[in-house]
Protein backbone atom coordinates (compact mmCIF):
# COMPACT_ATOMS: atom_id res chain seq x y z
CA UNK A 1 0.00 0.00 0.00
CA UNK A 2 1.42 3.43 -0.91
CA UNK A 3 1.06 6.16 1.47
CA UNK A 4 -0.47 9.73 1.00
CA UNK A 5 2.92 11.17 0.71
CA UNK A 6 4.13 9.13 -1.79
CA UNK A 7 0.51 10.19 -3.66
CA UNK A 8 0.92 13.61 -2.46
CA UNK A 9 4.55 13.74 -4.00
CA UNK A 10 3.78 12.42 -7.34
CA UNK A 11 0.38 14.03 -7.92
CA UNK A 12 0.59 17.42 -6.91
CA UNK A 13 1.98 18.97 -9.70
CA UNK A 14 -0.40 17.57 -12.26
CA UNK A 15 -3.38 18.16 -10.06
CA UNK A 16 -2.27 21.91 -10.23
CA UNK A 17 -2.25 21.31 -13.90
CA UNK A 18 -5.77 20.19 -13.74
CA UNK A 19 -7.47 23.04 -11.36
CA UNK A 20 -5.55 25.80 -13.00
CA UNK A 21 -7.67 26.59 -15.98
CA UNK A 22 -10.82 26.55 -14.23
CA UNK A 23 -9.41 28.85 -11.27
CA UNK A 24 -6.84 30.83 -13.22
CA UNK A 25 -4.42 31.49 -9.95
CA UNK A 26 -1.47 29.09 -8.99
CA UNK A 27 -2.27 29.97 -4.96
CA UNK A 28 -5.88 29.05 -5.79
CA UNK A 29 -5.27 25.62 -7.37
CA UNK A 30 -2.49 24.76 -4.92
CA UNK A 31 -4.83 25.50 -2.20
CA UNK A 32 -7.39 23.42 -3.58
CA UNK A 33 -5.21 20.55 -4.57
CA UNK A 34 -3.78 20.84 -0.53
CA UNK A 35 -7.22 20.77 0.71
CA UNK A 36 -8.78 17.45 -1.68
CA UNK A 37 -5.53 15.57 -0.09
CA UNK A 38 -6.96 17.02 3.80
CA UNK A 39 -10.36 14.85 2.68
CA UNK A 40 -8.06 12.24 1.40
CA UNK A 41 -6.34 12.23 5.14
CA UNK A 42 -9.35 11.75 6.34
CA UNK A 43 -10.40 8.68 4.35
CA UNK A 44 -7.23 6.27 4.96
CA UNK A 45 -9.54 3.39 4.02
CA UNK A 46 -9.54 4.72 0.36
CA UNK A 47 -5.25 3.56 0.59
CA UNK A 48 -6.41 0.20 0.11
CA UNK A 49 -8.10 0.70 -2.88
CA UNK A 50 -5.28 1.51 -4.88
CA UNK A 51 -3.63 4.37 -6.93
CA UNK A 52 -6.15 4.35 -10.18
CA UNK A 53 -8.84 4.65 -7.60
CA UNK A 54 -7.27 7.08 -5.17
CA UNK A 55 -6.20 9.22 -8.35
CA UNK A 56 -10.04 9.15 -9.15
CA UNK A 57 -10.93 10.61 -5.93
CA UNK A 58 -8.59 12.91 -6.15
CA UNK A 59 -9.25 14.29 -9.67
CA UNK A 60 -12.86 14.28 -8.74
CA UNK A 61 -12.52 16.41 -5.46
CA UNK A 62 -10.03 18.82 -7.14
CA UNK A 63 -12.83 19.31 -10.24
CA UNK A 64 -15.55 19.76 -7.99
CA UNK A 65 -13.68 22.24 -5.24
CA UNK A 66 -12.34 24.28 -8.60
CA UNK A 67 -15.75 24.70 -10.23
CA UNK A 68 -16.72 25.69 -6.88
CA UNK A 69 -14.14 28.32 -6.89
CA UNK A 70 -14.87 29.22 -10.20
CA UNK A 71 -18.65 29.51 -9.57
CA UNK A 72 -17.92 32.05 -6.48
CA UNK A 73 -16.11 33.71 -9.57
CA UNK A 74 -18.67 34.21 -11.89
CA UNK A 75 -20.98 35.15 -8.79
CA UNK A 76 -18.77 38.27 -8.89
CA UNK A 77 -18.32 39.04 -12.30
CA UNK A 78 -22.28 39.35 -12.07
CA UNK A 79 -22.20 41.65 -9.78
CA UNK A 80 -19.69 43.62 -11.29
CA UNK A 81 -21.43 43.34 -14.51
CA UNK A 82 -19.58 44.64 -16.75
CA UNK A 83 -16.96 41.53 -17.15
CA UNK A 84 -18.64 39.19 -19.28
CA UNK A 85 -19.38 35.76 -17.99
CA UNK A 86 -17.75 32.72 -19.48
CA UNK A 87 -19.62 30.62 -21.56
CA UNK A 88 -19.88 27.60 -19.83
CA UNK A 89 -18.48 25.67 -16.83
CA UNK A 90 -18.15 22.51 -19.29
CA UNK A 91 -14.32 22.04 -20.05
CA UNK A 92 -13.12 19.05 -22.05
CA UNK A 93 -12.64 17.10 -18.62
CA UNK A 94 -10.59 14.27 -20.71
CA UNK A 95 -8.39 16.88 -22.47
CA UNK A 96 -7.67 18.39 -19.03
CA UNK A 97 -7.13 14.89 -17.67
CA UNK A 98 -4.65 14.23 -20.43
CA UNK A 99 -2.81 17.28 -20.28
CA UNK A 100 -2.39 16.94 -16.72
CA UNK A 101 -0.85 13.26 -16.85
CA UNK A 102 1.39 14.13 -19.48
CA UNK A 103 2.50 17.35 -17.01
CA UNK A 104 2.91 14.93 -14.42
CA UNK A 105 4.62 12.38 -16.61
CA UNK A 106 7.39 14.63 -18.02
CA UNK A 107 7.97 16.04 -14.62
CA UNK A 108 8.62 12.96 -12.92
CA UNK A 109 10.71 11.61 -15.78
CA UNK A 110 13.29 15.54 -16.10
CA UNK A 111 13.04 14.82 -12.01
CA UNK A 112 15.02 11.44 -12.78
CA UNK A 113 17.73 13.01 -14.77
CA UNK A 114 20.96 13.08 -12.71
CA UNK A 115 22.14 15.92 -10.65
CA UNK A 116 24.36 17.30 -12.92
CA UNK A 117 22.36 16.40 -16.17
CA UNK A 118 19.55 18.44 -14.32
CA UNK A 119 21.45 21.77 -13.27
CA UNK A 120 22.37 22.36 -16.24
CA UNK A 121 19.78 21.43 -18.20
CA UNK A 122 18.01 24.26 -15.92
CA UNK A 123 20.35 26.70 -16.42
CA UNK A 124 20.22 26.45 -20.17
CA UNK A 125 16.86 25.76 -20.78
CA UNK A 126 14.92 27.83 -18.00
CA UNK A 127 17.52 30.70 -17.15
CA UNK A 128 18.49 31.45 -20.53
CA UNK A 129 22.09 30.70 -20.15
CA UNK A 130 24.86 30.64 -23.14
CA UNK A 131 27.52 27.41 -22.56
CA UNK A 132 29.83 29.43 -21.27
CA UNK A 133 28.37 31.26 -18.92
CA UNK A 134 26.92 27.66 -17.63
CA UNK A 135 30.50 26.76 -17.34
CA UNK A 136 31.41 29.75 -16.01
CA UNK A 137 28.40 29.24 -13.49
CA UNK A 138 29.13 25.87 -12.48
CA UNK A 139 33.50 26.02 -12.71
CA UNK A 140 33.35 23.43 -15.70
CA UNK A 141 34.13 23.36 -19.13
CA UNK A 142 31.98 23.94 -21.97
CA UNK A 143 32.71 20.59 -23.11
CA UNK A 144 31.10 19.15 -20.17
CA UNK A 145 28.30 21.19 -20.33
CA UNK A 146 27.40 20.19 -23.91
CA UNK A 147 27.93 16.52 -22.89
CA UNK A 148 25.93 16.66 -20.30
CA UNK A 149 23.27 17.97 -22.50
CA UNK A 150 23.17 15.18 -24.61
CA UNK A 151 23.37 13.00 -21.87
CA UNK A 152 20.48 14.57 -20.65
CA UNK A 153 18.89 14.01 -24.17
CA UNK A 154 19.38 10.71 -24.67
CA UNK A 155 18.33 9.94 -20.92
CA UNK A 156 15.11 11.31 -21.77
CA UNK A 157 12.77 8.25 -22.93
CA UNK A 158 10.93 10.33 -25.04
CA UNK A 159 10.63 10.09 -28.56
CA UNK A 160 8.71 13.42 -28.89
CA UNK A 161 11.96 15.61 -27.99
CA UNK A 162 10.25 18.71 -28.96
CA UNK A 163 7.79 18.08 -26.61
CA UNK A 164 10.05 18.13 -23.40
CA UNK A 165 12.23 20.88 -25.12
CA UNK A 166 9.16 23.22 -25.24
CA UNK A 167 8.08 22.05 -21.50
CA UNK A 168 11.40 22.86 -20.45
CA UNK A 169 11.60 26.34 -22.72
CA UNK A 170 8.25 26.88 -21.15
CA UNK B 1 -16.82 10.77 -9.63
CA UNK B 2 -14.84 11.00 -12.70
CA UNK B 3 -14.44 6.86 -13.80
CA UNK B 4 -11.19 5.63 -13.40
CA UNK B 5 -11.85 4.33 -17.54
CA UNK B 6 -10.82 8.17 -17.98
CA UNK B 7 -7.81 8.40 -15.86
CA UNK B 8 -6.90 4.79 -17.55
CA UNK B 9 -7.53 6.65 -20.84
CA UNK B 10 -5.61 9.96 -20.32
CA UNK B 11 -2.66 7.89 -18.52
CA UNK B 12 -2.56 5.95 -21.74
CA UNK B 13 -2.97 8.67 -24.04
CA UNK B 14 -0.41 10.60 -22.15
CA UNK B 15 2.36 7.73 -22.69
CA UNK B 16 1.54 7.92 -26.17
CA UNK B 17 2.37 11.17 -26.10
CA UNK B 18 5.64 11.00 -24.74
CA UNK B 19 6.82 7.79 -26.22
CA UNK B 20 5.67 8.11 -29.59
CA UNK B 21 4.35 4.50 -29.33
CA UNK B 22 2.60 1.83 -27.11
CA UNK B 23 3.10 -1.64 -26.82
CA UNK B 24 0.56 -3.43 -27.87
CA UNK B 25 -1.38 -4.36 -25.31
CA UNK B 26 -1.62 -1.19 -24.18
CA UNK B 27 -2.66 -0.02 -27.68
CA UNK B 28 -5.47 -2.01 -27.71
CA UNK B 29 -6.82 -0.86 -24.47
CA UNK B 30 -6.39 2.91 -25.57
CA UNK B 31 -8.45 1.80 -28.91
CA UNK B 32 -11.01 0.29 -26.90
CA UNK B 33 -11.52 3.25 -24.48
CA UNK B 34 -10.82 5.70 -27.28
CA UNK B 35 -14.37 4.14 -28.55
CA UNK B 36 -15.67 4.34 -25.45
CA UNK B 37 -14.93 8.14 -24.84
CA UNK B 38 -15.00 9.43 -28.43
CA UNK B 39 -14.59 12.88 -27.63
CA UNK B 40 -10.95 12.08 -26.34
CA UNK B 41 -10.10 11.31 -30.16
CA UNK B 42 -9.98 14.93 -31.07
CA UNK B 43 -8.40 15.75 -28.31
CA UNK B 44 -5.51 12.95 -28.60
CA UNK B 45 -5.23 13.89 -32.32
CA UNK B 46 -5.23 17.55 -32.04
CA UNK B 47 -2.20 17.00 -29.46
CA UNK B 48 -0.42 14.41 -31.25
CA UNK B 49 0.08 16.86 -34.49
CA UNK B 50 0.75 19.41 -31.94
CA UNK B 51 3.26 19.32 -29.90
CA UNK B 52 2.29 22.38 -27.52
CA UNK B 53 1.91 21.73 -24.01
CA UNK B 54 -0.03 24.05 -21.51
CA UNK B 55 1.78 24.41 -18.12
CA UNK B 56 -0.17 26.35 -16.08
CA UNK B 57 2.79 28.14 -14.14
CA UNK B 58 6.19 27.56 -13.45
CA UNK B 59 5.85 23.68 -12.19
CA UNK B 60 9.32 23.31 -11.50
CA UNK B 61 10.19 25.46 -8.85
CA UNK B 62 7.12 24.55 -6.76
CA UNK B 63 9.27 22.44 -4.08
CA UNK B 64 6.99 19.26 -3.25
CA UNK B 65 8.87 18.87 0.21
CA UNK B 66 7.65 22.66 1.14
CA UNK B 67 4.28 21.78 -0.20
CA UNK B 68 4.22 18.37 1.97
CA UNK B 69 5.04 20.24 5.12
CA UNK B 70 2.32 22.85 4.06
CA UNK B 71 0.20 20.19 3.87
CA UNK B 72 0.66 18.60 7.32
CA UNK B 73 0.72 21.82 8.96
CA UNK B 74 -3.12 22.16 8.04
CA UNK B 75 -4.39 18.99 8.69
CA UNK B 76 -3.17 19.27 11.73
CA UNK B 77 -4.35 22.48 12.58
CA UNK B 78 -7.92 21.73 11.75
CA UNK B 79 -7.55 18.67 13.80
CA UNK B 80 -6.83 20.51 17.13
CA UNK B 81 -8.97 23.81 16.47
CA UNK B 82 -12.14 22.21 18.61
CA UNK B 83 -10.97 22.42 21.69
CA UNK B 84 -13.78 22.13 24.38
CA UNK B 85 -13.27 21.72 27.97
CA UNK B 86 -14.92 19.23 29.74
CA UNK B 87 -16.42 20.27 32.91
CA UNK B 88 -16.02 18.60 36.53
CA UNK B 89 -18.55 18.51 39.08
CA UNK B 90 -18.12 21.58 40.77
CA UNK B 91 -19.47 23.62 38.09
CA UNK B 92 -23.04 22.28 38.02
CA UNK B 93 -24.43 24.49 40.70
CA UNK B 94 -22.99 27.78 38.48
CA UNK B 95 -24.84 26.28 35.56
CA UNK B 96 -27.73 25.92 37.05
CA UNK B 97 -27.33 29.57 38.23
CA UNK B 98 -26.42 30.56 34.65
CA UNK B 99 -29.05 29.18 33.08
CA UNK B 100 -32.02 31.18 35.56
CA UNK B 101 -30.11 34.33 35.01
CA UNK B 102 -30.10 33.53 30.73
CA UNK B 103 -33.96 32.87 31.25
CA UNK B 104 -34.59 35.54 33.25
CA UNK B 105 -32.64 37.79 30.36
CA UNK B 106 -34.81 36.19 27.77
CA UNK B 107 -37.94 37.19 29.23
CA UNK B 108 -36.32 40.56 29.92
CA UNK B 109 -35.57 40.77 26.12
CA UNK B 110 -38.41 39.24 24.41
CA UNK B 111 -40.61 41.33 26.82
CA UNK B 112 -37.91 44.63 25.33
CA UNK B 113 -38.55 43.33 21.52
CA UNK B 114 -42.26 43.76 22.43
CA UNK B 115 -42.19 47.46 23.37
CA UNK B 116 -39.84 48.57 20.57
CA UNK B 117 -41.18 47.24 17.36
CA UNK B 118 -38.42 47.02 14.24
CA UNK B 119 -40.00 47.99 11.15
CA UNK B 120 -37.64 46.88 8.68
CA UNK B 121 -38.23 43.10 9.10
CA UNK B 122 -39.92 41.65 6.04
CA UNK B 123 -41.18 38.01 5.07
CA UNK B 124 -38.68 36.16 2.56
CA UNK B 125 -40.10 34.42 -0.21
CA UNK B 126 -37.46 34.08 -2.76
CA UNK B 127 -33.98 32.55 -0.63
CA UNK B 128 -35.77 30.47 1.57
CA UNK B 129 -35.05 32.46 4.93
CA UNK B 130 -37.26 32.52 7.86
CA UNK B 131 -36.97 36.28 7.62
CA UNK B 132 -35.61 38.87 5.53
CA UNK B 133 -34.28 42.62 6.76
CA UNK B 134 -34.53 45.55 4.75
CA UNK B 135 -31.12 47.82 3.32
CA UNK B 136 -30.55 50.85 5.50
CA UNK B 137 -31.90 54.43 4.53
CA UNK B 138 -30.54 58.15 4.69
CA UNK B 139 -30.55 59.37 7.65
CA UNK B 140 -29.01 60.82 10.76
CA UNK B 141 -30.15 62.56 13.98
CA UNK B 142 -28.31 66.15 14.08
CA UNK B 143 -27.43 67.34 17.37
CA UNK B 144 -26.87 71.19 18.04
CA UNK B 145 -25.47 71.77 21.21
CA UNK B 146 -28.73 73.32 23.94
CA UNK B 147 -31.29 72.35 21.64
CA UNK B 148 -33.44 69.01 21.17
CA UNK B 149 -32.07 66.51 19.08
CA UNK B 150 -33.54 66.66 15.21
CA UNK B 151 -34.20 63.13 13.42
CA UNK B 152 -33.46 64.01 9.87
CA UNK B 153 -35.69 60.75 8.48
CA UNK B 154 -38.56 62.64 9.14
CA UNK B 155 -40.06 63.68 6.27
CA UNK B 156 -41.00 67.36 7.66
CA UNK B 157 -38.02 68.31 9.33
CA UNK B 158 -37.48 71.73 7.53
CA UNK B 159 -39.43 73.73 9.43
CA UNK B 160 -36.85 72.40 12.60
CA UNK B 161 -33.63 72.98 11.27
CA UNK B 162 -31.71 75.93 12.05
CA UNK B 163 -31.22 79.08 9.11
CA UNK B 164 -28.68 78.54 6.57
CA UNK B 165 -29.24 74.49 6.94
CA UNK B 166 -30.89 72.26 4.48
CA UNK B 167 -32.12 68.86 3.56
CA UNK B 168 -32.04 68.70 0.39
CA UNK B 169 -32.47 64.87 -1.53
CA UNK B 170 -31.50 63.39 1.95
CA UNK B 171 -28.12 65.55 1.87
CA UNK B 172 -27.57 68.41 4.89
CA UNK B 173 -26.48 71.13 3.60
CA UNK B 174 -24.57 73.86 5.26
CA UNK B 175 -24.72 77.35 4.09
CA UNK B 176 -21.90 79.96 5.36
CA UNK B 177 -23.57 82.17 7.61
CA UNK B 178 -22.74 86.10 7.73
CA UNK B 179 -23.57 86.64 11.02
CA UNK B 180 -21.29 85.81 13.92
CA UNK B 181 -23.14 85.42 16.98
CA UNK B 182 -23.92 82.06 17.88
CA UNK B 183 -21.92 79.12 16.03
CA UNK B 184 -22.76 76.27 17.82
CA UNK B 185 -21.19 72.97 17.55
CA UNK B 186 -23.13 70.17 15.93
CA UNK B 187 -23.07 66.87 16.14
CA UNK B 188 -23.89 64.05 13.32
CA UNK B 189 -24.81 61.07 14.88
CA UNK B 190 -25.71 58.14 12.34
CA UNK B 191 -27.14 55.07 13.29
CA UNK B 192 -27.17 51.55 11.93
CA UNK B 193 -28.71 51.57 9.30
CA UNK B 194 -28.01 54.82 7.71
CA UNK B 195 -25.71 56.78 6.06
CA UNK B 196 -25.78 60.33 5.33
CA UNK B 197 -23.83 62.92 2.56
CA UNK B 198 -23.49 66.79 3.50
CA UNK B 199 -21.73 70.03 2.62
CA UNK B 200 -20.10 71.90 4.85
CA UNK B 201 -20.06 75.52 5.31
CA UNK B 202 -16.87 75.72 3.71
CA UNK B 203 -18.18 73.75 0.88
CA UNK B 204 -16.33 70.64 1.84
CA UNK B 205 -18.32 67.14 1.23
CA UNK B 206 -18.69 64.33 3.47
CA UNK B 207 -20.01 61.12 3.61
CA UNK B 208 -20.48 59.62 6.72
CA UNK B 209 -21.13 55.69 7.25
CA UNK B 210 -23.39 54.10 9.43
CA UNK B 211 -22.75 53.94 13.09
CA UNK B 212 -20.66 57.04 12.89
CA UNK B 213 -20.58 60.30 14.15
CA UNK B 214 -18.97 63.91 13.05
CA UNK B 215 -18.53 66.62 14.83
CA UNK B 216 -17.85 70.52 13.50
CA UNK B 217 -18.97 73.94 13.73
CA UNK B 218 -21.77 74.82 11.99
CA UNK B 219 -19.46 77.85 10.68
CA UNK B 220 -15.82 77.29 10.60
CA UNK B 221 -13.49 79.52 11.84
CA UNK B 222 -11.46 82.35 10.19
CA UNK B 223 -7.81 80.22 10.54
CA UNK B 224 -8.90 76.57 10.68
CA UNK B 225 -11.45 73.96 9.83
CA UNK B 226 -11.49 70.73 12.42
CA UNK B 227 -13.90 68.04 12.71
CA UNK B 228 -14.14 65.06 15.01
CA UNK B 229 -14.80 61.82 13.54
CA UNK B 230 -16.05 58.47 15.27
CA UNK B 231 -16.43 55.47 12.55
CA UNK B 232 -16.29 56.37 8.82
CA UNK B 233 -16.09 59.14 6.68
CA UNK B 234 -15.24 60.06 3.33
CA UNK B 235 -14.16 63.69 2.55
CA UNK B 236 -14.22 65.75 -0.60
CA UNK B 237 -11.93 68.71 1.22
CA UNK B 238 -12.84 72.17 -0.51
CA UNK B 239 -9.52 73.89 -1.69
CA UNK B 240 -8.81 76.33 1.09
CA UNK B 241 -4.85 77.23 1.44
CA UNK B 242 -5.32 79.70 4.18
CA UNK B 243 -7.70 77.26 6.23
CA UNK B 244 -6.58 74.01 6.23
CA UNK B 245 -9.08 71.10 6.86
CA UNK B 246 -8.19 69.22 10.21
CA UNK B 247 -9.89 65.59 11.13
CA UNK B 248 -9.73 64.33 14.35
CA UNK B 249 -10.09 60.56 14.54
CA UNK B 250 -8.83 58.53 17.63
CA UNK B 251 -5.23 59.36 17.86
CA UNK B 252 -5.26 60.61 14.05
CA UNK B 253 -4.85 63.91 13.54
CA UNK B 254 -5.60 64.37 9.80
CA UNK B 255 -4.48 67.84 7.60
CA UNK B 256 -5.68 68.67 4.53
CA UNK B 257 -5.92 71.46 2.42
CA UNK B 258 -7.71 70.25 -0.95
CA UNK B 259 -8.15 66.16 -1.13
CA UNK B 260 -10.49 63.50 -0.67
CA UNK B 261 -10.00 60.73 1.39
CA UNK B 262 -11.37 57.82 3.47
CA UNK B 263 -11.47 57.64 7.22
CA UNK B 264 -12.15 54.27 8.84
CA UNK B 265 -12.00 54.62 12.44
CA UNK B 266 -14.24 51.75 13.77
CA UNK B 267 -11.66 50.30 15.25
CA UNK B 268 -8.92 51.72 17.43
CA UNK B 269 -6.52 51.82 14.63
CA UNK B 270 -7.68 53.64 12.59
CA UNK B 271 -6.65 53.66 8.57
CA UNK B 272 -6.77 56.99 6.44
CA UNK B 273 -7.03 55.97 2.62
CA UNK B 274 -6.01 58.71 0.21
CA UNK B 275 -8.03 58.95 -2.93
CA UNK B 276 -6.83 62.56 -4.72
CA UNK B 277 -4.38 65.02 -3.82
CA UNK B 278 -1.90 65.07 -0.18
CA UNK B 279 -2.04 64.74 3.32
CA UNK B 280 -0.08 65.25 6.05
CA UNK B 281 -0.72 62.69 8.60
CA UNK B 282 -0.10 62.91 12.55
CA UNK B 283 -0.16 60.28 15.16
CA UNK B 284 1.35 59.97 18.67
CA UNK B 285 4.41 59.45 17.68
CA UNK B 286 4.97 60.30 14.55
CA UNK B 287 4.07 62.54 11.38
CA UNK B 288 3.60 61.46 7.76
CA UNK B 289 2.91 62.69 3.95
CA UNK B 290 1.15 60.56 1.48
CA UNK B 291 0.01 61.23 -1.66
CA UNK B 292 -2.95 59.76 -3.61
CA UNK B 293 -3.44 55.97 -4.30
CA UNK B 294 -1.68 55.75 -0.52
CA UNK B 295 -2.75 54.65 2.88
CA UNK B 296 -1.86 55.53 6.63
CA UNK B 297 -2.34 53.16 9.15
CA UNK B 298 -1.44 53.11 12.67
CA UNK B 299 1.29 49.87 13.69
CA UNK B 300 2.25 49.70 17.15
CA UNK B 301 1.42 53.49 17.73
CA UNK B 302 3.82 54.01 14.66
CA UNK B 303 1.89 55.43 11.43
CA UNK B 304 2.97 53.31 8.65
CA UNK B 305 2.27 54.52 4.85
CA UNK B 306 1.24 51.59 2.29
CA UNK B 307 -0.07 52.09 -1.16
CA UNK B 308 -3.92 51.05 -2.05
CA UNK B 309 -4.10 48.41 -3.94
CA UNK B 310 -7.57 49.20 -5.23
CA UNK B 311 -8.83 52.48 -4.44
CA UNK B 312 -12.67 51.43 -4.86
CA UNK B 313 -11.94 50.54 -1.06
CA UNK B 314 -12.21 53.46 -0.24
CA UNK B 315 -14.97 55.24 -2.27
CA UNK B 316 -17.51 52.09 -3.19
CA UNK B 317 -19.15 52.25 0.13
CA UNK B 318 -20.10 55.93 -0.62
CA UNK B 319 -21.32 55.12 -3.76
CA UNK B 320 -23.78 52.41 -2.51
CA UNK B 321 -21.79 49.04 -2.72
CA UNK B 322 -20.18 46.78 -0.58
CA UNK B 323 -16.54 45.74 -1.54
CA UNK B 324 -15.39 42.59 -0.73
CA UNK B 325 -12.46 42.52 -2.18
CA UNK B 326 -9.33 41.67 -0.27
CA UNK B 327 -11.43 41.50 3.13
CA UNK B 328 -11.83 38.93 5.96
CA UNK B 329 -14.79 36.90 6.61
CA UNK B 330 -15.07 39.22 9.69
CA UNK B 331 -14.87 42.46 8.00
CA UNK B 332 -17.86 41.50 6.01
CA UNK B 333 -20.05 40.96 8.54
CA UNK B 334 -18.91 43.62 10.72
CA UNK B 335 -20.22 45.76 7.84
CA UNK B 336 -23.75 43.84 7.31
CA UNK B 337 -24.26 44.32 10.90
CA UNK B 338 -23.97 48.18 10.55
CA UNK B 339 -25.76 48.43 7.61
CA UNK B 340 -28.49 45.77 8.38
CA UNK B 341 -28.51 46.54 12.15
CA UNK B 342 -28.61 42.75 12.86
CA UNK B 343 -26.52 41.11 15.61
CA UNK B 344 -24.17 38.14 14.17
CA UNK B 345 -24.14 35.28 15.63
CA UNK B 346 -21.34 33.31 14.88
CA UNK B 347 -21.27 29.45 15.78
CA UNK B 348 -17.54 28.93 14.13
CA UNK B 349 -13.95 30.47 14.38
CA UNK B 350 -14.08 32.50 11.02
CA UNK B 351 -11.08 32.05 8.85
CA UNK B 352 -8.41 34.37 7.89
CA UNK B 353 -9.08 33.94 3.92
CA UNK B 354 -9.62 37.43 2.02
CA UNK B 355 -12.27 37.02 -0.91
CA UNK B 356 -13.59 39.21 -3.57
CA UNK B 357 -16.85 40.17 -4.97
CA UNK B 358 -19.32 43.33 -3.88
CA UNK B 359 -23.12 44.03 -4.24
CA UNK B 360 -25.05 46.93 -3.86
CA UNK B 361 -26.35 48.26 -0.65
CA UNK B 362 -29.97 48.58 -1.60
CA UNK B 363 -30.62 44.83 -1.54
CA UNK B 364 -31.98 42.69 1.22
CA UNK B 365 -30.06 41.00 3.69
CA UNK B 366 -31.26 37.58 2.07
CA UNK B 367 -29.91 38.80 -1.17
CA UNK B 368 -26.60 39.48 0.48
CA UNK B 369 -26.55 36.61 2.35
CA UNK B 370 -27.08 34.36 -0.73
CA UNK B 371 -24.10 36.00 -2.80
CA UNK B 372 -21.88 35.05 0.43
CA UNK B 373 -22.75 31.60 0.53
CA UNK B 374 -21.38 31.23 -2.95
CA UNK B 375 -18.67 33.47 -2.10
CA UNK B 376 -17.31 32.05 1.34
CA UNK B 377 -18.40 28.88 1.75
CA UNK B 378 -20.36 30.16 5.14
CA UNK B 379 -24.03 29.25 5.79
CA UNK B 380 -25.62 32.45 7.07
CA UNK B 381 -29.11 32.06 8.61
CA UNK B 382 -30.93 35.18 9.48
CA UNK B 383 -33.84 34.75 12.24
CA UNK B 384 -35.46 38.01 13.13
CA UNK B 385 -32.74 40.70 13.32
CA UNK B 386 -29.62 37.99 13.77
CA UNK B 387 -27.57 36.52 11.71
CA UNK B 388 -26.44 33.07 12.40
CA UNK B 389 -22.95 32.10 10.76
CA UNK B 390 -22.11 28.16 10.18
CA UNK B 391 -20.15 26.47 8.18
CA UNK B 392 -21.57 25.35 4.98
CA UNK B 393 -22.03 21.40 4.74
CA UNK B 394 -20.90 20.05 1.50
CA UNK B 395 -23.66 18.45 -0.78
CA UNK B 396 -22.26 14.92 -1.27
Amino acid sequence: MLSIEYYFKTYFLQLCTFAFPWVNSEEIAKDIVQDAFIVLMDKPELLEKGERVIKSFLYTSVKNMAMNAKRRDRVFDKIRDAITIPESDDRNILDDLINAELIGALHRELDQLPEGCQRICRLIYLDGMKYDEVAQELDVSVNTVKTQRMRAINLLKTKFLNLVLNFLLF
Amino acid sequence: MIETDKIVLAELASLLLKEGQLPTAQENELRRLLEKYPDAKDSLRHRLANTDIHVPFDLRITDLDQEWKILKTKYNERKIAPNYHRLNGNWKPAIRIAAALLLLFTFVWIWKSYLKPVNYLIPDKVYGQKNDVLPGENGAILKIKGQDEINLMNKQVDGSLPQGIELKDGKLLYSQLKTEESNPIHTLIVPKRSTIALTLSDGTRVWVNSESELTYKANFEKNERTVRLKGEAYFEVAKDTKRPFVVEANDLNVQAIGTAFDINSYKPNAKVLLTEGRLKVNGQENEIFIDAGNGVKMINSQLVAFPIPDMEEATAWKDGYFYFENKSMQQILDELSRWYGIKIDSNVSLDKRRYKGGIKRDVTLAEVCNLLKDLTGYQLTIDKEKLIVNKLVDKK
